[in-house]
């Protein structure tokens, strides 16, 4: 209690400033004041969570409607649903023996919300009550490689090859692998994968392709990662990582006005708007001000809250749209902590590259010859940079 | 299998991350200067209240003020029903009932908030609020309200969660200002309030001079002009101290628009004794008898504040002594310049009559403003 009182002091005078306007009564009742996200998705799931509310015992229904809350937090990128899950989730995770299912789906709840420890913990009891839990392993993967832990990382995609098949196995390793050291020859055999004329669900073949996209972007490749994205993103569109990784590619051209095209509309997603605040910075256009402005107040209000999962997004935007190099790398260390992929080592080597800081750019080199980490994009801005 | 499939992409995806903020609402409480009632607002996600009422009426994805403005009454209800106000003093907390008023709508920086504006009936005036907090815990876990209770300028916030659902926060004590911030308090309450200064000056100004044959005189000697300064000084610090004190205390209570007309008229009778002297010798005397009045214009700073024992004492010696300094300032600052100045035609002749006429002017005018009950910035 003292401690939320305490905290509650400090953002106590940052509330004031919370609204934007003082509020109003509309005048019309046909004025639309808000967007349900994914209303037809949440409205399927209306007999599940009354099947729910009905029988709290009924633990097939409790699991499909996690299920159903976790892919719609995915698609809108609206953390809300994930809570709903875990609301769903939490009185069988609190029972004596949860089935290894709730763990599971507990876990990816976890994940999302960046707390990868506690997430793994949730894996372990899983997979120690059904070590054939498929989803387990790759849920389990996916946290390792995304904590730079590869070696571990590898031993629990190797698991998928006897609970999930080959092309979710391969897919898995040559994730990980490409981080590293073997970055060429990963893309090699996901591509070839990806030729095979498997039957092949269009979410496993947006995986893949935007898997592709983001390796040949690292590899140079910037064509051949532009036509592995559009692919990824026909097979899934409306993705919000894929948009976000097609976004970044036109920014790394340069092609703002591109980027914009590409990313107008999405201003409700904060990864999204932070690329539309870069291009539109860049062209120094009036709507790149009201960008960032948005932006930088979304962050300031999930900090307040205590949510700290925004700190890749938000060193970028310090870096590329305020240009503020040491904020930029003091949050960019933060986020060093507690995740490595390609986007938050980018953000961190730019970041104390802006700075001048020796001793961070030491540290990510140092990270980069033991793990054999590759990205071409980063080393031609660095010779850029020493020409 | 393809089910297994689809889910598993699903799940390594979710790594992604949020890309939006986590679920707040924004719940301020505040404490009228008088009176047992509270005022309370509420703004909640129309996301929110889609998940956990329904708000889309007609199934269109999209939420009208229509839709919102007939659900008002159920809303209200449901808001109500998730939040128990109780205002705590000595005594054990005594609940105050919600009473439903007004729905507005205000934008945050991620969306839409219905607002809520209620009334709480509380039974008695108390020195600080619990707040037994519910909302839209039991779909969203990762919920938050992030309360904020004001009264008399002062604001006391916390973040209220799952786990942590009740606060109980103070209406501005001294517990949390601390000393400094009362000492603070007093040193700006001196600088801002003009007409404090202005009156200082009209009985610091004929310090360092002599009414001798109808016309003020520079004074020979410097340690004449300290002793009338430190004469007129400590007689209005006495005196305001002493009332600062009686008024705080609630043992001596003068409406507040009496109180500031009587500065008024302290500033324009200590500018009407520069351009006719009546008290020459004796300005102490006058210092002492205005300075009462002015105590109690610091003491309404104080009462407003509804502090009680500890805490009302330190704010006490804390501002009083805030006052002390800012005055000290004033006079250290004043007097070397006058003095240096004191033959000078200027001073006699310019500074002295014309400078007391325009106070005069302005005292009048705060007179009028005042007494009118017309508010002055």
């Amino acid at each position: 209690m003292p401690r939320l009182i305490f905290r509650g002091i400090v953002v106590g005078s940052m509330l004031a400033t919370a609204a934007f306007a003082e509020p109003v009564v509309p005048t019309h009742d046909s004025m639309i004041l808000e967007r349900v996200p994914a209303a037809q998705e949440t409205r399927q799931l209306q007999p599940l969570r009354e099947q729910v509310a009905r029988h709290p015992d009924d633990l097939s229904s409790a699991l499909r409607l996690a299920e159903g809350y976790l892919r719609i937090g995915r698609e809108t990128a609206d953390p809300r649903f994930t809570s709903y899950a875990q609301a769903t989730l939490d009185p069988w995770l609190q029972r004596g023996n949860p089935s290894p299912d709730a763990l599971v789906l507990g876990a990816t709840v976890l994940q999302s919300s960046h707390r990868f420890e506690e997430s793994l913990q949730l894996l372990g009891r899983a997979l120690a009550a059904d070590p054939r839990n498929a989803q387990a392993w790759l849920t389990k993967a996916t946290i390792l490689q995304v904590q730079g832990k590869f070696a571990d990382a590898r031993g629990a995609c190797a698991n998928l090859l006897r609970t999930a098949g080959q092309a979710i196995a391969m897919s898995c390793i040559a994730g990980v692998n490409s981080l590293n050291g073997r970055l060429e020859q990963s893309y090699r055999s996901l591509f070839q994968l990806s030729a095979t004329p498997n039957a092949m669900s269009d979410e496993l073949r947006g995986w893949i392709q935007g898997q592709l996209g983001e390796m040949a972007v690292r590899l140079g490749d910037l064509r051949g990662a532009e036509n592995h994205l559009q692919a990824a993103l026909q097979a899934t569109p409306g993705d919000v990582y894929l948009k976000s990784a097609y976004a970044d590619l036109l920014l790394a051209q340069d092609r703002n006005r591109e980027a914009i095209a590409l990313l107008a509309g999405n201003e409700p997603q904060d990864v999204l708007l932070l690329r539309l605040a870069i291009a539109g910075t860049r062209l120094k256009q009036p709507a790149g001000a009201l960008w960032a402005d948005a932006l930088e107040a979304r962050f300031n209000a999930a900090q307040r809250s205590g949510d700290t999962s925004h700190l890749r997004e938000y060193a970028r935007f310090l870096l590329d749209v305020r240009g503020d190099a040491a904020k930029a790398l003091e949050i960019a260390k933060r986020n060093w902590q507690v995740q490595r992929e390609p986007a938050d080592v980018g953000v961190y080597v730019n970041a104390a590259r802006a700075s001048k800081s020796p001793d961070a750019d030491a540290e990510v080199a140092a990270w980069i010859r033991e793990t054999g980490f590759e990205d071409r994009s980063l080393s031609q801005k660095q010779a850029k940079a020493a020409s | 299998m393809m089910r297994i499939v689809l889910c598993l992409v699903l799940l390594a995806w979710s790594v992604v991350g949020n890309a939006h903020k986590q679920s707040d609402s924004y719940l301020a409480i505040t404490q009228p200067v008088e009176g047992t009632t509270l005022d309370v607002q509420w703004d909640i996600a129309l996301r929110d209240l889609e998940h956990a009422i329904g708000m889309d009426a007609n199934a269109d994805a999209v939420i009208t003020w229509g839709e919102l403005r007939q659900r008002a009454d159920p809303l209200a209800a449901y808001a109500a029903s998730h939040l128990q106000l109780a205002i705590a003093g000595e005594r054990e907390p005594r609940k105050c009932p919600l009473h439903f008023k007004q729905l507005l709508v205000d934008e945050h920086v991620d969306g839409k908030y219905a607002v809520l504006r209620f009334t709480a009936d509380c039974p008695v005036r108390g020195a600080s609020v619990s707040v037994h907090y519910s909302l839209l815990f039991d779909i969203d876990p990762n919920h938050r309200g992030l309360v904020d209770v004001r009264s008399a300028g002062k604001s006391h916030a916390a973040v209220l969660a799952k786990d942590a659902g009740v606060a109980t926060l103070a209406f501005g004590s001294a517990g949390s200002h601390g000393f400094g911030s009362f000492v603070t308090e007093g040193i700006w309450h001196i600088w801002q309030g003009y007409d404090h200064v202005l009156f200082l000056l009209t009985l610091l100004l004929p310090a360092v001079v002599l009414y001798r044959d109808n016309q003020w005189q520079p004074r020979e000697s410097l340690r004449e002009s300290l002793i009338d300064v430190v004469k007129v000084v400590t007689a209005f610090t006495l005196a305001h101290s002493l009332t600062l004190t009686l008024g705080t205390l609630g043992w001596v209570y003068l409406p507040t628009r009496i109180v500031e007309s009587a500065i008024a008229m302290t500033v324009l009778l200590g500018a009407l004794n520069i351009l006719f002297p009546v008290v020459r010798e004796r300005r102490w005397l006058v210092a002492f008898c205005f300075g009462l009045v002015h105590g109690l214009g610091f003491a309404s700073v104080l009462v407003d504040l509804g502090l009680a024992g500890w805490d009302l004492a330190l704010a006490l010696v804390g501002f009083n002594g805030g006052v002390e300094i800012g005055q000290l300032a004033i006079v250290l600052v004043m007097i070397p310049m006058m003095y240096a100045s004191r033959r000078t035609h200027a001073y006699r002749r310019f500074l002295l009559p014309i400078g007391a006429a325009m106070v005069a002017c302005l005292a009048v005018y705060w007179i009028f403003m005042r007494w009118n009950d017309v508010l002055v910035a």
